[in-house]
């Protein structure tokens, strides 16, 4: 039985009008974000949801966390649809920590107050010592020293800022985390530092993570299974280790071998040509969105839109000619025994 | 994107003065008079059609050395040098004046974030003429986009900057700078962090081309050891304001000397193993160490080394020639202090 239940979520948003537009009586253009997407996540596991900036990655972690409606489909966690009115009790069941942890937090505020905001709220503390102890424990259990509750923004790391959004996650006991990007902004040794830490706070407090990034590498290492989205859908869902190392669809492929490689000996892949406009709703213009950048493409993909379909066990992907891939993943050797791989 | 192209490669080798040559760079912020230099005893030369490298962490003073060759830095700063000198020119002692002549004429900035470098309510077309200088005019800027494939942004030179994506921006800017004023140095200042990777694999090849092109002399900085070993000649590895190695390329990721640049390398998420920790067992879920405050004798890199030596403490290394690198430690390679005739072997 799945936790997480996203089934055939669907969001527009209303395009810009100018006052021409108004005047005119133009209606409102629609764009579509998310485009009919379908996921589950079993207890206990990490979905890692990736793909390029505008790919839709965003707003669905946040219709994950009831912060955006669903325009169709719902998402449900633990059998509760996500939407409308929640109660405090379901929504402390999800919680989401967003990409730039410093305008995730007030910096005229001390760390311990942005703690004992959602303690407080919650009424999950019942006087200002218990408060204090549970802002000193959250603070222990992300590996921030006591003091920190007296620091604001400002006078810590991104790396420990960055903890300390996790700890107000966790101030609510969610069973589910949302990580919009949580490494996005953090230098290579300290993203190590994060990552090992969501690692194992996954264990220990037997969460769920929906792990949203850009971070293919990052992805690899946290998640049990991967969704590669573009243009709002999902092009291809599988395990991490099928998914990334068996790419099927050619957008997966593009992503991995558009990285540079950290290997002066191994050239990087080529660069590609500009991805086209993003299509209005009510678009017919038939055939697959990603043809123009596709370099496998056939004739059939300007008439027809391939649906994510099976193409081995567990395995999905929404390319009719998908092939096996022969790129190697992850895109560099694991660094030799003696090679001091500690990061502070 | 392959570097190897004839025209920089025989500026390689013609005996010529190099383009930028900067000895015992110091600079040091106001604000903090007991802290230590932001960049201290950085040299490095380039020379034309060379792309020059420098990576490190976020406060290593990557960005402070682009700014003091640029002379841009606060007001207040301290900046001292044996040398500084842009073809010649000695730039810690231009008047203003002189700087502003050097500055998106003689060399170029290419910005981190493309979309707060240009104003959001005047023309793309106005301007970007500003910014190529005299004798641009519109159909000149529109060829030049054209010219490196960005034909959608030449015909909307009178839209806006919020209506092209970031990584048009960005080659939007690398062209205009580089081509129109067509100056002899570019610094790139993490050109790429804020655009995805496929966008990113664009405007690394088109700094490349405009390299092979123009024989412009390039320094990248960046986070990226991806990016770096991508489009890099010779690399300057960060560490607390200094060079702690510099070397080839092909050298630094092949052989890598400091124990930083070893650590570096190790680090990158690519290289990270599924299912294995990522940290010692000593490391993980504890604060990140704080550096003490640096002893003026010693190393910087002291604290994290895990070959530090007595010496280690007392006597700050120099940058010193090792094969065809240079390397600012006591214990480069990778030797043991404490053990002797241990077997070496390579990552």
């Amino acid at each position: 039985m799945s936790l997480i239940r996203v089934e055939s979520v669907t969001k527009d948003f209303v395009g810009a009008r100018t006052v021409a537009d108004r005047l005119r009586r133009n209606p409102a253009s629609l764009m579509r974000a998310v485009d009919d997407v379908s996921l589950e996540v079993p207890s206990g596991q990490t979905l890692a949801v990736v793909g390029e900036s505008g790919s839709g990655k965003s707003t669905l972690a946040r219709m994950m966390v009831g912060l955006t409606e669903p325009s169709a489909g719902s998402v449900t966690i633990d059998g509760v649809a996500m939407s409308g009115r929640l109660t405090p009790a379901q929504r402390r069941s999800v919680q989401i920590v967003s990409q730039n942890p410093w305008s995730a937090l007030n910096r005229r505020r001390t760390i311990g107050q942005a703690l004992a905001l959602p303690l407080r709220a919650h009424g999950l503390v019942a006087d200002h010592a218990s408060c204090r102890a549970r802002i000193a424990e959250l603070l222990e259990t992300v590996g921030l020293r006591e003091d920190y509750a007296d620091r604001r923004p400002a006078d810590v790391s991104g790396g420990e800022l960055q903890r300390v959004t996790v700890a107000r996650a966790l101030a609510v006991e969610p069973r589910v985390l949302v990580l919009d990007e949580p490494t996005a902004s953090l230098d290579t040794g300290v993203k190590a530092v994060v990552v090992s830490l969501l690692t194992e706070l996954k264990e220990r407090l037997g969460l769920t993570y929906v792990l949203v990034t850009h971070e293919l590498d990052v992805a690899y290492y946290m998640a049990d299974s991967v969704a590669v989205m573009f243009r709002g859908r999902v092009v291809e869902y599988g395990a991490a280790e099928t998914v990334l190392r068996h790419a099927r669809h050619p957008y997966t492929s593009l992503l991995i071998e558009a990285r540079p490689v950290p290997d002066p000996a191994v050239r990087s892949g080529p660069a590609l040509p500009d991805p086209s406009p993003r299509r209005p709703v009510g678009d017919t213009t038939r055939g697959c969105t990603f043809r123009p950048r596709c370099a496998r493409a056939v004739d059939a993909c300007a008439t027809e839109r391939p649906e994510l379909r099976e193409v081995e066990a567990e395995h999905l992907a929404a390319c009719p000619v998908s092939a096996p891939t022969t790129i190697r993943f992850p895109r560099a050797q694991p660094p030799g025994p003696h090679e001091n791989s500690q990061c502070d | 994107m392959n570097p190897a192209v004839d025209a920089p490669e025989q500026a390689r080798q013609a005996p010529n003065p190099p383009l930028l040559d900067i000895r015992n760079l110091q600079v040091r912020y106001r604000h903090n008079p007991d802290a230590h230099a932001a960049v201290h005893d950085v040299s490095f030369s380039l020379r034309r059609g060379e792309i020059l490298g420098l990576v490190g962490e976020s406060g290593s003073g990557k960005s402070t050395v682009l700014n003091a060759v640029l002379r841009l830095l606060p007001d207040g700063c301290r900046l001292s040098a044996d040398r500084l000198e842009f073809e010649g020119i000695a730039l810690a002692e231009q008047n203003p004046e002189a700087m502003r002549a050097l500055r998106g004429r003689r060399m170029a900035l290419v910005p981190q974030r493309p979309m707060t470098s240009l104003s959001p309510v005047i023309p793309l077309g106005r301007q970007l003429r500003r910014l190529a200088g005299p004798g641009i005019d519109d159909a000149r800027l529109a060829e030049l986009l054209r010219q490196v494939g960005l034909q959608a942004v030449a015909e909307r030179l009178d839209g806006y900057s919020f209506q092209l994506s970031g990584g048009q921006l960005q080659r939007v800017l690398i062209t205009v700078s580089a081509l129109a004023a067509e100056p002899d140095l570019l610094l790139a200042d993490e050109p790429t962090t804020t655009l995805d990777t496929t966008v990113q694999a664009q405007v690394l090849r088109l700094l490349l081309e405009l390299r092979d092109r123009l024989g412009l002399g390039i320094v990248l900085v960046s986070h990226d050891l991806g990016v770096i070993a991508q489009t890099c000649d010779r690399v300057g590895v960060m560490h607390a304001g200094r060079i702690v190695e510099l070397a080839s390329v092909k050298d630094l990721f092949g052989d890598p000397q400091h124990p930083y640049t070893r650590r570096l390398l190790a680090s990158v998420p690519e290289r990270w193993e599924r299912g294995r920790p990522l940290l010692p067992d000593t490391h993980r879920h504890r604060a990140p160490l704080r550096l003490l405050p640096l002893s003026p004798t010693g190393c910087a890199y002291l604290q994290r080394c895990p070959h530090a030596s007595e010496r280690c403490g007392v006597e700050a290394p120099e940058l010193r020639p090792l094969k065809d690198a240079q390397v600012r430690c006591h214990h480069p390679g990778h030797a043991e202090p404490a053990t002797t005739g241990k077997a070496e072997e390579q990552a």
